[in-house]
C-alpha cells in the first residue's frame, strides 16, 4: 500500500473512530556503512526503513501510536491505541495539529555525489584513511576506519491538507587508532560530516586521530586545583550539546531548568552568542520545517549575554502566548513530539586558537571529557567529568595531562566565558569555537 | 514469524556469491510507555517495530543488512544485495533447519498487554505521590513506565532455528529537589525479565522514596573534594565499577582484535586475590537474562575472573572466528536494526567476607559513594569514568557528610588490582548499556568493595 492511500484510510478510519485533526508522520532512512580494520573490510551494513506515527486528537487529548508494518492491520490498531492512549492522557496542555506556515525555506540538503557513492567507493576511502593513519606513525598499532552513507526522507500529511516531505543525504567517516610505546597504550579518534565529498579529507582525519593518540604518550595527571582552563571547540561543543535542554520551554515549564524567569536577563558573558541555524548547508540538524510541519528559521538563544528566547513547539509556544520557534523534535518516529535545536552553536569571536593559548599564563587546555551523559546533570547544571589535555605554560602548550577530572556548573561557566575562539566548527549538529573559562575545578594528584 | 521455506530461501540467497555463513533475525516488539510528569500522564504511547535483520560472513569480514518489509521477494532482494558485497563462488551449504530446543529462564506469569493501561496509570500515579511526599523540597517528579514484548526468530546456515520471546518491564523515577536556586536530581529505575507479577515482587513507593531522597541529600550536600583517596563502593548498582572498569574490556568486540587492555591475558593476574567476576545470562527473571542470546545461543553462566586471575572472555560467533573460539550466548543487539555482537548480560562481583560496616569503620578518610550513576570506558586505554549520584565523606570510620556532584576515573587494569575489601552483600541494580549493537538491557551488580585510592572529581577543588 502506498503512503498516501495508507494515510487516508488511517484517516477515514480515525474519522469513524471519532478524532478531530489527525496527522502521520513517516521516517524513512537507508543506510550503507563499511568498516576497515587494519587494512580489511570488517563490516559492512545496508539498511532500510520506514517507520509510521500517528497521532490525532480525541475529546481533545493527543493520542499516539507507532508501526513499522504498513498493512490494513495497522490500520485498526493504529486507530484503536490511539484513541486508547489519548483516553489516559491527563495532561491540560492544548495540543494542536499544525494547518502549515505561510511558507517554507528552500533547502538544498540532497547530494547526489553522496547518494551515488557505491560500498566499493566506501571501501576505499576507508582503507586510504587507515592506510594513513597507520603510516602517519610507527607505534600506531591498530586501526578501525568507518564510513557511513545516509539518505533520509521526512513526510508529515494531516488532516489540514498538510503534506511536506523533505528529503536529505549525509555522509559520515570516522577513524580511531590505537597506539602503542612500551607498555603505554594512548587512544585517538576523529570523525567528520557532511553533504559535500570534497569535504571529507582521508589525510585530515588521519592525522588528527594519530595526534591525538602519539601526543599523550607520557602523559600524567596535574596536581588538585582551581585552574582557568580553555575548551578545545570540540569539547565546547560537547558541553553544549549536553546542556542545550536547559533552553527547551519544555523543561522550563516543567521546572526541569533553571532558566525560568530568566528571559531578558544576563545568562552569559556579553561575548557570547548562542545562535540556533537550520539552514545551514553542511549541518547534520539542517531542516525546512520542525516536526509539527512548522516552518524553521534561524534565529538567536542568547545575543550577547542576555537570553533571547526559549525553543518552542506549538504546545509551548500557545502556553507562553508567543509563536512556535519551529523546534518540535522528535528523536524517531517512536517518540513524541519534543523540543530541541536543530544546529546550535556558539557564534565564533575574535581570537585564533593560537591567541587564546598565548594569553594565558598558566592553565589547562581540555581536549576531551568522558562520561557526560552520567557525569553532567543539565537540571543542576553541575558537570564532573573525565578529562585529558594539555598543560598551558606562560603562553605555551606544554605536557600532555589524562586523569584528571573537570568539574563546574554549566549556567555559572557560560557566565565565566573570559575570551571566544574565531575556529568555529561543528561537531553533527552542534558547534562552537574554542573557549576560555576563568577557572574550573580539576581534580588529578 | 517467517516460515521455514521462505527463511530456508533467503539463506541460501544470501550465501549465494560465497558467505561462508548467514542468519535471518526476525523481530516483532509491541511496547507501551507511560509519563507522568507533575501528576499528571503527559503521554501514554504504543507501538511495533517489525523487521528483519540478515548476515552473512565471509573468513572474517560480514555484511549485514535490514529492512521492514518482509515480503518475499524484497526479502530475497535485500538478501542478494547483501550477497554482491562478497567475492567469490556459491557455498554448498546444505541447509535443514531445524526447530531447537530455548529453555525457559524467564517465565512470565502476566503478559504486559494482558493488562489494562489503567492499571499502568495508577502504579506510574503511586510512584509519583510517594516521591513527591517524601520532602516539601522536592519539586518536581517525572516517573516512565516501560513495557515490551519482543519476539525473535533465528535461523542460519547451520540449521540453527530457534524462536524466543522476551518480556521486559521497567519504571523508572526522577525526582527533583530545590532549594533556592539549587536543583538537585535523584533517580530509580527497577526493572526485571518479568511481566506484570514483577510489581508485586518489588514496593515501587520504596524505590520512589529513595529516588526523592538522593535528590534531598544532594541538594542540601557541599561540593565534592577532589583528589586521591580510598573509595567504598556500595552494592547494587555500584556494580557498574566493574562493568565499566572491566566488564567492557572482557567483550569480544575489543579483544579479538586484541585493542582491549585485557587481550592476550588469560590465565594472567589482573586483579586482587579478592576479586572473582562473572557475566550469568541465567539468572532466572533478571533484567539481562535471555533465554537465547541474538545469535541463538543458550545463555551461559561463564567466570570471567577467579580470585584475581582471569579466566575468560564474552564471544560472539563473528569474534569468536578471528579468536578461534566458540561463541558463549553473548551475542546481543538492540534490535534488527543492529549486527549483533559481544556484550554484558548479568555482570556481578561475587560476594566476600568482609561487611560493609566493617569496611567503613576501618577507613579514615574516604568517599563512600552510595549511589552509582553511569559510566564509560576507553576499551584500548582501559581509562574509565562514571558518576556518583549520592556520596558520602567517612572520616575516622564513620560516615561525615553528604556531598555532591563526585565522579570517579581510573584505569581498569589498576583499578581491580586496587580493591582491598569485599562484603558479602551481594546485589544487582538495572541498566541500559550502550555500545556497538545498540542498548541492551543489563544488569550490575556486586557487594560493598573498598578501592584503596581511586581519583575522585568534584566541583570543591582540592581537598584541604
Amino acid at each position: 500500500m502506498n503512503l498516501r492511500e495508507f494515510a487516508d484510510r488511517l484517516f477515514r478510519r480515525g474519522q469513524a473512530e471519532g478524532f478531530g485533526p489527525m496527522e502521520v508522520y513517516v521516517q524513512s532512512t537507508g543506510q550503507l556503512s563499511v568498516r576497515v580494520f587494519q587494512d580489511q573490510l570488517d563490516s559492512y551494513s545496508l539498511a532500510e526503513s520506514r517507520g509510521l506515527s500517528f497521532r490525532g486528537l480525541y475529546r481533545d487529548k493527543l493520542g499516539y501510536a507507532f508501526t513499522e508494518k504498513l498493512d490494513q492491520e495497522s490500520i485498526e490498531l493504529l486507530v484503536a491505541e490511539a484513541k486508547s492512549n489519548a483516553g489516559h492522557v491527563e495532561s491540560e496542555d492544548v495540543e494542536e495539529i499544525h494547518r502549515g506556515s505561510p511558507s517554507y525555506p528552500e533547502l538544498d540538503l540532497e547530494s547526489p555525489e553522496v547518494a551515488r557513492l557505491t560500498g566499493a567507493r566506501l571501501i576505499e576511502l576507508a582503507q586510504e584513511t587507515a592506510a594513513l593513519a597507520r603510516d602517519a606513525d610507527g607505534r600506531v598499532k591498530f586501526v578501525n576506519s568507518g564510513l557511513s552513507r545516509t539518505s533520509t526522507e521526512r513526510v508529515i500529511i494531516n488532516t489540514h491538507g498538510l503534506d511536506l516531505t523533505a528529503r536529505g543525504h549525509y555522509l559520515t567517516g570516522g577513524v580511531d587508532v590505537v597506539a602503542v610505546d612500551g607498555s603505554e597504550r594512548r587512544s585517538g579518534r576523529e570523525f567528520w560530516g557532511g553533504r559535500q565529498l570534497a569535504r571529507l579529507e582521508p589525510g585530515v582525519l588521519a592525522a588528527t586521530a594519530v595526534a591525538e593518540a602519539v601526543s599523550m604518550f607520557g602523559a600524567s595527571p596535574v596536581e588538585s586545583g582551581t585552574y582557568p582552563v580553555l575548551l578545545r571547540w570540540d569539547v565546547a561543543a560537547d558541553l553544549l550539546a549536553t546542556f542545550s535542554g536547559v533552553f527547551s520551554a519544555e523543561s522550563v515549564h516543567k521546572g526541569l531548568s533553571l532558566l525560568k524567569d530568566r528571559l531578558g536577563t544576563q545568562v552569559a558573558h556579553e561575548i557570547v552568542t548562542l545562535a540556533d541555524d537550520p539552514f545551514l548547508p553542511q549541518g547534520a540538524g539542517s531542516t525546512p520545517f520542525d516536526a509539527e510541519g512548522v516552518a524553521t528559521s534561524p534565529r538567536e538563544i542568547i545575543s550577547a549575554g542576555t537570553l533571547a528566547t526559549y525553543l518552542h513547539n506549538l504546545k509551548t509556544a500557545r502556553k507562553d502566548g508567543v509563536a512556535s520557534t519551529g523546534h518540535a523534535f522528535r528523536s524517531s518516529f517512536k517518540s513524541t513530539v519534543e523540543v530541541a535545536p536543530h544546529n546550535l552553536f556558539v557564534s565564533a569571536g575574535g581570537h585564533s586558537f593560537d591567541q587564546l593559548v598565548a594569553g594565558m599564563e598558566q592553565g589547562l587546555l581540555i581536549t576531551s571529557v568522558q562520561g557526560l551523559h552520567s557525569g553532567a546533570k543539565p537540571v543542576s547544571g553541575d558537570f564532573s567529568v573525565g578529562a585529558t589535555g594539555y598543560l598551558i605554560q606562560r603562553g605555551v602548550v606544554a605536557a600532555p595531562v589524562d586523569q584528571v577530572t573537570v568539574a563546574g556548573n554549566f549556567f555559572r561557566m557560560l557566565l565565566d566565558v573570559e575570551a571566544v575562539g574565531s575556529d568555529l566548527n561543528f561537531r553533527w549538529s552542534y558547534g562552537s569555537p574554542a573557549l576560555r573559562i576563568r577557572a574550573l575545578a580539576v581534580a588529578g594528584k | 514469524m517467517l516460515a521455514k521455506s521462505v527463511l530456508e530461501s533467503v539463506l541460501g540467497a544470501a550465501v549465494s556469491t560465497g558467505g561462508d555463513f548467514a542468519e535471518v533475525f526476525v523481530e516483532d516488539r509491541r511496547s507501551t510507555a507511560v509519563t507522568m510528569v507533575g501528576g499528571t500522564v503527559e503521554r501514554c504511547l504504543t507501538g511495533r517495530d517489525y523487521g528483519i535483520g540478515v548476515r552473512i560472513f565471509k573468513d572474517l569480514n560480514y555484511v549485514y543488512a535490514y529492512t521492514n518489509d518482509d515480503g518475499h521477494e524484497n526479502l530475497q532482494r535485500v538478501a542478494r544485495t547483501a550477497a554482491e558485497a562478497i567475492t567469490g563462488h556459491q557455498s554448498q551449504l546444505v541447509m535443514d533447519l531445524t526447530r531447537g530446543e530455548v529453555p525457559d529462564l524467564t517465565p512470565i506469569r502476566v503478559y504486559p498487554g494482558s493488562v489494562e493501561t489503567r492499571c499502568k496509570v495508577d502504579l506510574v500515579r503511586r510512584a509519583y505521590h510517594a516521591a513527591k511526599g517524601y520532602h516539601s523540597l522536592i519539586s518536581q517528579v517525572r516517573v516512565n513506565y516501560m513495557d515490551e514484548d519482543q519476539k525473535v526468530q533465528i535461523a542460519n546456515t547451520e540449521g540453527l532455528l530457534v524462536e524466543d520471546r522476551r518480556v521486559r518491564t521497567r519504571t523508572s523515577i526522577m525526582a527533583v529537589a530545590s532549594r533556592g536556586v539549587e536543583k538537585q536530581t535523584g533517580t530509580y529505575a527497577p526493572g526485571a525479565s518479568m511481566g506484570w507479577e514483577f510489581y508485586d515482587t518489588i514496593d515501587i513507593e520504596e524505590y520512589a522514596r529513595d529516588a526523592s531522597r538522593m535528590a534531598h541529600t544532594a541538594v542540601l550536600a557541599d561540593l565534592c573534594p577532589g583528589g586521591r583517596m580510598p573509595v567504598i563502593i556500595a552494592n547494587q548498582f555500584g556494580g557498574v565499577i566493574f562493568h565499566e572498569a572491566c566488564g567492557h574490556s572482557l567483550e569480544a568486540t575489543s579483544v579479538a582484535k586484541g585493542t582491549s587492555e585485557f587481550a592476550g591475558k588469560l590465565g594472567q593476574k589482573v586483579a586482587s586475590d579478592l576479586v572473582t567476576a562473572v557475566d550469568d545470562g541465567t539468572i532466572p527473571n533478571a533484567w539481562g537474562t535471555m533465554n537465547v542470546d541474538d545469535e541463538g545461543i543458550p545463555m551461559q553462566h561463564k567466570v570471567l575472573i577467579e580470585k584475581g586471575v582471569l579466566k575468560g572472555y564474552m564471544v560472539d560467533r563473528f569474534n569468536g572466528r578471528r579468536m578461534q573460539v566458540p561463541p558463549t550466548g553473548s551475542g546481543r543487539r538492540q534490535s534488527y536494526r543492529f549486527a549483533p555482537t559481544s556484550r554484558m548480560s548479568n555482570t556481578l562481583i561475587a560476594a566476600g567476607n568482609s561487611t560493609p560496616e566493617e569496611i567503613i569503620a576501618s577507613t579514615e578518610y574516604g568517599l563512600y559513594a552510595k549511589s552509582m550513576g553511569g559510566g564509560s570506558v576507553n576499551t584500548a586505554t582501559g581509562e574509565f569514568n562514571f558518576a556518583v549520584d549520592e556520596a558520602y565523606i567517612v572520616k575516622n570510620g564513620r560516615i561525615d557528610h553528604p556531598v555532591r556532584g563526585a565522579t570517579l576515573i581510573g584505569r581498569g587494569s589498576e583499578v581491580l588490582l586496587k580493591i582491598d575489601m569485599v562484603a558479602g552483600d551481594l546485589a544487582r541494580g538495572q541498566g541500559m548499556c550502550g555500545s556497538l549493537s545498540g542498548a541492551v538491557p543489563t544488569d550490575v551488580g556486586q557487594p560493598t568493595i573498598r578501592v584503596s585510592e581511586l581519583t575522585v572529581g568534584g566541583g570543591k577543588g582540592a581537598r584541604s
